[in-house]
């Protein structure tokens, strides 16, 4: 085995996502002599290796039917990788892709699937610390043997760190399995009326604001406030918000001045949106709820109580 | 046979007239033929609809308590007076009215045809000396009264108040002037009877030339007075034209009640026979297992086909109706109506409707959904205020859950109310908590309550859901430990075991999940050793009293607390200010109790003032029958905060809207946000009032 | 389509999680269980399918606890066919022995389809979706918020982030992680749940204990402390209404309108 660190990378329209960079960050940091591997698997992007520069290797598959992430392909592109190159540390981003690809390859290659992980330790033997239950729990994780394909959460490590030039060596390996699925079309959200990406102050729904018709007092604090509104994936899936409006994981990632969530319990999959906003307040009713944990203020109560309060003192 | 009449009168020497004065023989037989046309008719009518009803499934109805109340209800006219006397005195006059002229024509026609002609016995007859003078007065009496009544009722309707405004509230738009019409007709026919009876008396009088016996008639004899200028022969042929036109519209009329709206004179007779005023209270069983609801018109019962029949389109029901004010697609007279075309139009009956309208509902199978909008059914608060009103005794509330069980069953359940379901079955509470916070509340007591699971105690609390999870309610409850633990009461609760009582879940049509509830809560009960219950939530009083069939006595709060104060184990130092009280439905329409809350109220010493829509006239919140579960943003107004603006309007020195309900607490305290006038309204529950008039004196001054 | 649908229960999200005695897992005595939210979604999207082309749909769930049969009679009382439970009273498996269970079962049988949940909160070692494909050696797609019939196989609409959404054609058989089903899953009363447990409508399938392992194992679990770093603001409502204006004007908004 070759003992190094090997990232999954992954990228759509020839840009390589933040998470690519978050992981050859964590990679650096726990890569021993073997150093760090990045697999980019697609069509024509060989030239792409030049900007894995934290990665010491980039293996690269280049095929024209995995141009577009195809699930089946890329997952026995990747599976194929890691047979080839047999590294000590897999390291996959916890997204959409990510979860096609995870638990292939350690199936395919026989190694443990530690998931949801927010930090690994390489140093004695491999363990991790993941969170559970939506962000409820944190559990750490010791793996037995000394390999292991790790699912990381947003956020383990500052993409910043990742993002160094370099030249790595190129290797090219071979297409893995025939594809069994084929990608057949990708479609852009409708434009919604407003661009929560570039707010400065976003008020934010989760599912304790109970109805669609409460909304309207939120969007007057919002307007108050010379901001918008936004929510969490469960208000957009009831419809009561358009999905421009969605915060997280298969959302948008927003970084506002102010983040004020109220009954936003922050489950990882919205915290990964909206980590990086200057100022977090949340309010909810339950002091377990993992939002408190990314907080920068916190209030334990009822934000039907607290908003006419807000609203009448930002009145005036 | 006539001049054996006259002979006998002539013999007899005494008062009486000749039935058939001056008419041939032909003339006698054309009028018999036509009144058995006439009754062919009318009994024809009355046996489709007794087909129909028999089509009902069964239910058991008939009991001596029910003719004696209805007997009352009728004679008194009192269902039809509640909150109205002027209709009160007008409808008496008119049903009286139409009784004794009824009773008179038939007196005639025992006496004519049974005794004279079929027994053929002339020395039985009795249709003569005083008998007759008496007979002659009583009928004018009525008669003129029957007038009377018939255009008291006539100028109401000219006032076109909005209760006979048949505008529908929901999306269906179609022709009602057949049901105009429909009102009108009637009214001029009997308008018509009762003025063309006396001038018949009139020219009868007249023709006769004034036999002084005939002076007790008096409005005929006022009438031939008028008319005796013309002559007696005039008056004699006037006699006999309208004779004809008169019987010919009575034979008319007879022939056309059960195909009109005049079939309510029998059918609102035999609904306030049968009908039972508890139906809401206790909800009936479901039938069919298998198909919880009414699937089809077929599931109605008789009693229910008899409701739909019954409805006058009086518009009661339509005027008290929270949902029909807040702007919600619900009318219960709309409702009623409806299932009536549908019922109808499936036993092949055909009502007249109007000018080229054509019955609808033919083709209907299902009702729930279809005939009936699920958003109409939706919209009900179960608050009884309909079933309160009508002076016929249909029962509108059993019918909509039955609906909406059938809804319910098939899944068209709105998000909201989904949730809520979801919630109650995993954690026996709507609020997405888990069962083992139900006793969180208790936390801010300074004491420990007792567990009534371990510890046995006079009363078990059965707090309910509202008053244990909202914020709000939960600060009631701790108001009320407070009292309780401060006046000694032995009482305790049942901590995780509790869960919601079911009622509401059961008006929404969610029967398995209030099943599952009610045997959760039983078993709980069952493990509990205590002497009596009482509860915070008015909701929850009404079904541990009649759907859970517990032995123990079930009291509300407020019902403790009016005991304690009066055998004095509370002492109130009174305080200064004046308040209104607001009625819970569950509490006063359902329970029947307006004055144990009214007594604490004025034990605080303040001034109770009284809002227009109060006891069984009481305007609902609009949070019951599962609404507080569902979305309210399609109404015009919500109807909490159509019952603020009613207190508001009682004056600026009235600061205190009282409540007795959890859910009322709630509804109120957010209306009086919303509308604007929380610093002039404190929304506030009986049990606050007599906690503060406990502290020390002064703590509080109106 | 011949559709299996794979229904786990999880701790329900509402309940406070209490750790036990040696904190190396939850305190099961006292939880309460539900069904996975996204199984819930991947049963609604069988359902749908087989409304809209035919079919006919089975729920599996692994054990034997009263939520695990509750899960089942829901799934009939929403119009699955059948429902097998399997198995004995196993206490919780991980991801790799749910996977190994389920593929020792489905493998027996033909279903061109298996929908589960894309995720449940308790996978710490991976998704059974995903390693169940891997040991049926059957195409996957995960985070599926879409699949309609498409020829002899499938299209399947895959979300990715900011809403971007792909389609991809997928052959048959295949192992679809559902994320959410075209619609809200249905409500079903629970008389009809009642009715299906009173018809006895479950079937049980021989259970092949697993013998393979995850390869980790949990030293330690603990509940993250709420607000570390976080200023918990203390106070009513009026309280905290003063605070956040002083933060925001901090920040430099709300100055007022």
């Amino acid at each position: 085995m070759s003992g190094a660190v090997l990232v999954i990378t992954e990228h759509l329209n020839k840009r390589f996502t933040d998470a690519t960079f978050e992981l050859l960050a964590l990679a650096r940091t726990l890569a021993g002599d073997a150093g760090v591997e990045a697999a980019l698997v697609g069509s024509g992007v060989a030239g792409m290796a030049g900007e894995l520069g934290a990665a010491d290797r980039v293996v690269v598959i280049d095929a024209p039917h995995l141009e577009v992430f195809d699930p089946d392909g890329h997952a026995a592109a990747f599976a194929a990788v890691v047979a080839g190159r047999e590294p000590r540390i897999v390291l996959v981003p916890y997204t959409s892709t990510g979860m096609d690809v995870g638990s292939h390859i350690a199936a395919r290659a026989g190694l443990p699937l530690v998931s949801y992980c927010r930090s690994i330790d390489a140093s004695d033997g491999l363990s991790a610390t993941c969170q559970l239950y939506a962000g409820k729990i944190e559990a750490d994780v010791s793996v037995d043997g000394d390999r292991a394909v790790f699912s990381v959460l947003s956020g383990a490590a500052p993409a910043a760190d990742g993002r160094l030039e370099g030249s790595p060596e190129v290797v090219e390996a071979g297409v893995g399995a025939a594809s069994r699925t084929r990608f057949t079309g990708l479609a852009e959200p409708e434009g919604g009326d407003v661009d929560i990406t570039a707010q400065d102050v976003l008020v934010v729904v989760g599912r304790g604001i109970e109805s669609e018709a409460n909304i309207e007092d939120v969007v007057k604090l919002a307007e108050l406030l010379g901001g918008a509104v936004a929510a969490s994936r469960p208000i957009v899936d009831q419809g009561w918000l358009p999905k421009s409006r969605q915060v997280g994981k298969s959302g948008l990632t927003v970084k506002p001045k102010v983040y004020l969530a109220l009954g936003v319990s922050g489950a990882p999959e919205h915290v990964e949106g909206m980590r990086d906003s200057s100022t977090i307040i949340a309010v909810n009713t339950d002091p377990q709820a993992p939002i408190f944990g990314v907080a920068h203020h916190g209030w334990v109560g009822d934000l039907f109580d607290l908003l006419p309060e807000l609203t009448d003192r930002l009145e005036g | 046979m006539t001049s054996a009449g006259v002979v006998l009168l002539a013999a007899a020497g005494d008062e009486g007239r000749e039935v058939f004065e001056g008419f041939g023989t032909p003339s006698i037989v054309i009028f018999y033929l036509l009144a058995l046309v006439a009754i062919v008719v009318f009994l024809y009518g009355f046996w489709r609809r007794l087909a129909k009803y028999r089509q009902g499934r069964a239910v058991s109805r008939l009991s001596l308590h029910r003719i004696r109340r209805a007997l009352v209800d009728l004679s008194s006219q009192r269902t039809i007076g509640k909150r109205d006397p002027y209709v009160r005195v007008a409808h008496f006059f008119v049903f009286w009215g139409f009784i004794v002229l009824t009773i008179g024509t038939t007196i005639i026609a025992i006496d004519e045809d049974i005794i004279g002609f079929i027994l053929g016995r002339p020395e039985w007859r009795f249709w003569h000396g005083a008998f007759y003078v008496g007979y002659a007065l009583v009928l004018d009496v009525f008669g003129i009264g029957f007038i009377v009544g018939l255009l008291m009722l006539a100028y109401r309707r000219r006032q076109q108040p909005y209760r006979l405004d048949y505008e529908r509230v929901d999306t269906e738009t179609y022709d009602r002037r057949g049901y105009s019409l429909d009102d009108r007709i009637f009214l001029a026919i009997l308008l018509f009877l009762g003025v063309s009876g006396f001038l018949l008396e009139g020219f009868r009088i007249a023709a006769n030339d004034f036999p002084s016996s005939e002076v007790v008639s008096i409005a005929g004899w006022v009438i031939g007075l008028a008319t005796s200028m013309m002559g007696e022969s005039a008056n004699d042929v006037a006699r006999i034209v309208t004779w004809w036109v008169h019987a010919g519209a009575a034979l008319a009329f007879i022939a056309h009640i059960p195909y009109a709206k005049a079939m309510h004179i029998i059918v609102d007779a035999a609904d306030l026979v049968f009908t039972d005023h508890s139906s809401a209270r206790a909800l009936p069983d479901v039938v069919d297992a298998a198909s919880p609801g009414y699937e089809s018109l077929a599931a109605f019962t008789w009693k229910e086909l008899l409701d739909f029949d019954a409805c006058t389109k009086c518009g009661r029901c339509h005027e008290v109706c929270p949902a029909r004010a807040s702007g919600a697609p619900l009318s219960p007279r709309d409702l009623i109506l409806d299932l009536r075309e549908a019922a109808d139009a499936h036993a092949g009956i055909r009502l007249w409707y109007g000018p080229g309208a054509e019955p609808r509902y033919a083709e209907a199978t299902e009702v729930a959904g279809a005939v009936i909008g699920a958003d109409t059914l939706w919209a009900c608060t179960t608050c009884m205020a309909c079933m309160e009103v009508c002076p016929v005794g249909i029962e509108h509330v059993p019918s909509i859950v039955q609906l909406r069980r059938r809804l319910v069953d098939i899944g068209d359940v709105e998000p909201g109310l989904q949730s809520a379901f979801q919630s109650l079955a995993r954690g026996g509470n709507s609020f997405g908590k888990s069962a083992k916070q139900r006793a969180r509340w208790t936390k801010g007591l300074d004491f420990t309550i007792k567990d009534v699971r371990t510890d046995p105690a006079e009363f078990l609390w059965f707090v309910g859901d509202q008053a244990a999870f909202d914020p709000r309610g939960a600060e009631i409850s701790r108001t009320v430990a407070r009292i309780l633990h401060r006046a000694g009461v032995d009482f305790g609760i049942l901590y995780e075991s509790e869960r919601n009582s079911g009622n509401d879940v059961r008006r929404a049509g969610e029967e398995g999940l209030f099943e599952m509830l009610r045997d959760q809560n039983r078993d709980a009960f069952a493990e509990a050793t205590f002497e009596r219950i009482f509860t915070t939530d008015p909701h929850s009083l009404n079904t541990l009293h009649h759907e859970y069939d517990l032995d123990a006595p079930i009291l509300h709060y407020t019902q403790l607390l009016d005991e304690l104060v009066r055998s004095g184990r509370l002492t109130l130092n009174r305080f200064d200010g004046r308040a209104t009280y607001h009625d819970p439905c569950y509490l006063g329409r359902y329970a029947e109790e307006y004055e144990a809350p009214r007594r604490l109220i004025e034990a605080t010493g303040l001034e109770l003032v009284e809002m227009g829509r109060r006891r069984e006239n009481s305007f609902c919140c609009g949070a019951g029958g599962g609404r507080i579960w569902m979305d309210d943003s399609a109404l015009t107004e919500r109807p909490s905060e159509n019952r603020i603006r009613e207190a508001v309007a009682l004056g600026d020195d009235v600061r205190f809207f009282v409540v007795a309900c959890p859910k009322d607490l709630v509804m109120y305290s957010d209306a009086v946000k919303t509308t604007g006038h929380e610093h002039r309204l404190e929304v506030v529950d009986v049990a606050q009032l007599l906690e503060r008039a406990l502290e020390a004196e002064g703590a509080f001054a109106g | 389509m011949d559709i299996a649908v794979i229904l786990r229960t999880v701790p329900d999200p509402v309940e406070e999680l209490e750790l036990n005695d040696d904190e190396t897992d939850l305190d099961r005595d006292y939880l309460g269980f539900v069904l996975n939210e996204f199984d819930d979604h991947a049963l609604e999207e069988a359902l749908l399918l087989k409304e809209a082309g035919g079919g006919s749909v089975t729920a599996y769930a692994i054990g034997t606890t009263d939520e695990v049969e509750q899960i089942l009679y829901t799934a009939v009382a929403k119009g699955a066919d059948a429902a097998v439970k399997l198995g004995d009273d196993v206490g919780a498996l991980d991801a790799h022995a749910q996977a190994e269970v389920l593929a020792a079962a489905l493998g027996e049988r033909s279903h061109e389809l298996i929908l589960c949940g894309v995720q449940a909160s308790d996978e710490i070692d991976g998704q059974v979706a995903m390693l169940l494909s891997a040991k049926l050696d059957l195409p996957h797609v995960s985070v599926v918020v879409g699949v309609e019939p498409a020829g002899d196989g499938l299209s399947v609409t895959k979300e990715y982030w900011g809403g971007i959404t792909a389609t991809y054609d997928v052959s048959l058989p295949a192992v679809l992680g559902v994320q959410a089903a075209q619609q809200a899953p249905r409500y079903v009363a629970v008389s009809r749940i009642r009715q299906a447990q009173e018809a006895g409508a479950l079937s049980e399938a021989p259970f092949v204990p697993p013998t393979g392992s995850s390869g980790i194992t949990i030293t330690a679990m603990r509940i993250p402390e709420s607000g570390t770093g976080a200023e918990m603001i203390s106070g009513d409502e009026e309280a905290a209404a003063d605070r956040i204006v002083e933060l925001l004007q901090a920040a430099g908004m709300g100055g007022g309108a």
